[in-house]
């Protein structure tokens, strides 16, 4: 039997359990150092400061203003402009409190857990977030380089003067003119982006550059969303779908007589790019050499510079952290967040990036009140993709932990190739709404 | 008296557990429908609010195709009935007030 006291005393207990999560968040005065504030970073911090108001977070970003690279390739053909893709960051800022320096990480001393900036400035961290995007290999293309990639064959990959140099040049490309786009090697930033540059330039050709032509060359036999690509090109640009994809294409795909305008060379059919020669304005590939008045180079990437120079990056130059809280598996205390980070089944992506912030920012969360996280968190993965304005369609998954590594759950993660035209028109509504929904739910 | 007492103990833990995983799955949605189910003037809709049968009942059509959609026949196919149930509330119970 129970005495009354003791049930008060339990019950007591009982109630401070369900309120400790908020209670002793709010209570944490922990100090949080962000390096890089795109949307893994920007995601992170947000979310962190709902769930723990109290947690001092400093953000340490070089560029007053973020340039999304998502949908930047809309810039190449007019469709929006440059500063279209530049986002703030007064929210973070005002509505959250979290302290925006704009520096550059440039050491860490991980025993004392401090960083230091490029102004001299050391910030101490209880939890350091690392989250740094991508870093071009540009000299893995032999022949080619950062400087020829700002002057001559611009990549656009990570958005900025490169993708107004290549748009300026893609639209005074003489008349006839080819643009190639030399495709990277998994794993890379946005795997459907350089197959939607493509369909998008040939769309812009159709009204500007009638006799214009797109090819891509490959290091790969296949991509993300594929066959939806392949469909889009055979409707919209002429291109013809080899044999081997043809498999569950629908009835009213046509063969074409003349060629189209989208070449997409596989690793197959010898489309592996080995050099750049800047001179002659030609890719040699393992089937030959290709001549084009635009060359757009998507080089193979790895970990932002500060990841490496850190320590955090594996042998790929990846950084390989735990799933649940993204912890680095090098360095204690350090957490890597987006496209940096070893993710599994995840592709990087922005919107990967952002659930994957979320999921951390909640184990740390609990981590600084001395709690266990959450062991089965969610994430999530939404790629909407064109193939013309008016032609979308998209790649998406849910994912959950499964042997400690990321896994898909089960279920069709791609737009049937049968969609109607009014669910592909809706594709690309929303392909459309989602840069606005998406932008806001990362920075504001 | 005792056993009672640890029982709801026990239960409440586990809700708690239950009701942040339900947080972090609603959250994967935020992307399109808002930060809290909340978007501004869009052509993906906001969730805060949703009467929790019609969010259970709109996912049940989306599986079968009843209702067309893009992405969200694939969503609703990799989430269980429970999860859907949850979410379901979870948005119920957002205030859908305007956008600040």
């Amino acid at each position: 039997m129970i005495s009354r006291r003791e049930f008060l005393s339990m019950a007591a207990a009982f109630s401070s359990v369900a309120v400790l999560p908020t209670s002793a968040l709010a209570a944490s005065k922990a100090k949080i150092v962000v390096i890089g504030g795109g949307v893994g970073g920007a995601t992170f911090a947000k979310y962190l400061k709902r769930k723990a108001p109290d947690v001092q977070i400093t953000m340490i970003e070089q560029n007053p203003i973020y340039i999304r690279p998502y949908g930047s390739s809309e810039v190449l053909t007019g469709h929006i402009d440059m500063s279209d893709l530049e986002v703030n960051y007064d929210a973070l800022r005002n509505k959250y409190g979290v302290n925006i320096v704009i520096d550059r990480a440039i050491g860490l001393d991980a025993n004392r857990q401090v960083v230091k900036t490029a102004t001299g400035t050391e910030y101490a961290y209880d939890r350091l977030i690392v989250s740094p995007g991508i870093e071009l290999n540009y000299e893995k293309i032999e022949g080619y380089s950062k400087k020829l990639a700002e002057t001559k064959a611009p990549s656009g990959w990570i958005p900025g003067s490169q993708t107004s140099l290549l748009r300026d040049q893609i639209q005074t490309m003489r008349q006839g003119g080819t643009m190639l786009i030399v495709a990277p090697p998994n794993p890379y930033r946005c795997p459907p982006g350089p197959y939607e540059r493509g369909a998008l330039v040939a769309e812009w050709m159709q009204k500007h550059n009638p006799t214009g032509k797109v090819i891509i060359t490959d290091p790969k036999n296949k991509f993300t969303a594929g066959d939806n690509f392949l469909l889009g090109w055979n409707r919209l640009y002429g291109y013809n779908i080899p044999k081997e994809f043809m498999e569950g294409m629908p009835d009213d795909v046509v063969e074409h007589t003349t060629p189209g305008m989208i070449d997409w060379i596989t690793a197959k059919e010898g489309g592996t790019p080995l050099s750049f020669d800047a001179a002659n304005m030609s890719v040699e590939t393992e089937s030959g050499r290709i001549k084009a008045d635009v060359i757009n180079i998507v080089p193979p990437m790895k970990a932002g510079e500060i990841a490496q120079q850190f320590g955090l990056t594996n042998e790929q130059g990846w950084c390989p952290v735990n799933r649940v809280t993204f912890e680095s598996q090098k360095i204690a205390n350090v957490h890597v967040l987006g496209d940096a980070s070893i993710a599994d089944a995840m592709p990087k992506s922005g919107f990967a990036a952002n659930t994957q912030a979320k999921v951390a920012a909640y184990a740390i969360a609990h981590l600084l009140a001395g709690r266990e996280p959450e062991q089965n968190p969610a994430f999530e993965n939404t790629c909407y993709a064109l193939a013309g304005s008016d032609y979308g369609f998209f790649v998406s998954a849910i994912y959950e932990l499964k042997d400690g590594k990321i896994a898909k759950k089960q279920a069709p993660g791609l737009q049937d190739l049968t969609a109607s035209e009014a669910q592909r028109r809706l594709s690309a509504v929303y392909q459309q709404a989602w840069m606005g929904t998406f932008t806001e739910d990362c920075f504001a | 008296m005792k056993k009672v007492i640890t029982l709801t103990f026990a239960l409440m833990a586990t809700i708690t557990q239950a009701d942040e995983r339900t947080e972090i799955m609603a959250n994967n949605c935020a992307g399109c429908h808002g930060t809290d189910g909340i978007v501004g003037n869009s052509a993906l809709i906001g969730l805060a609010g949703l009467d929790a049968d019609l969010f259970i009942q709109t996912m049940k059509d989306f599986k079968t195709n009843e209702r067309p959609s893009t992405i969200m026949r694939n969503v609703a196919l990799a989430l269980s009935d429970e999860e859907i149930a949850a979410m379901a509330n979870y948005f119920e119970a957002l205030p859908a007030g305007e956008k600040q």
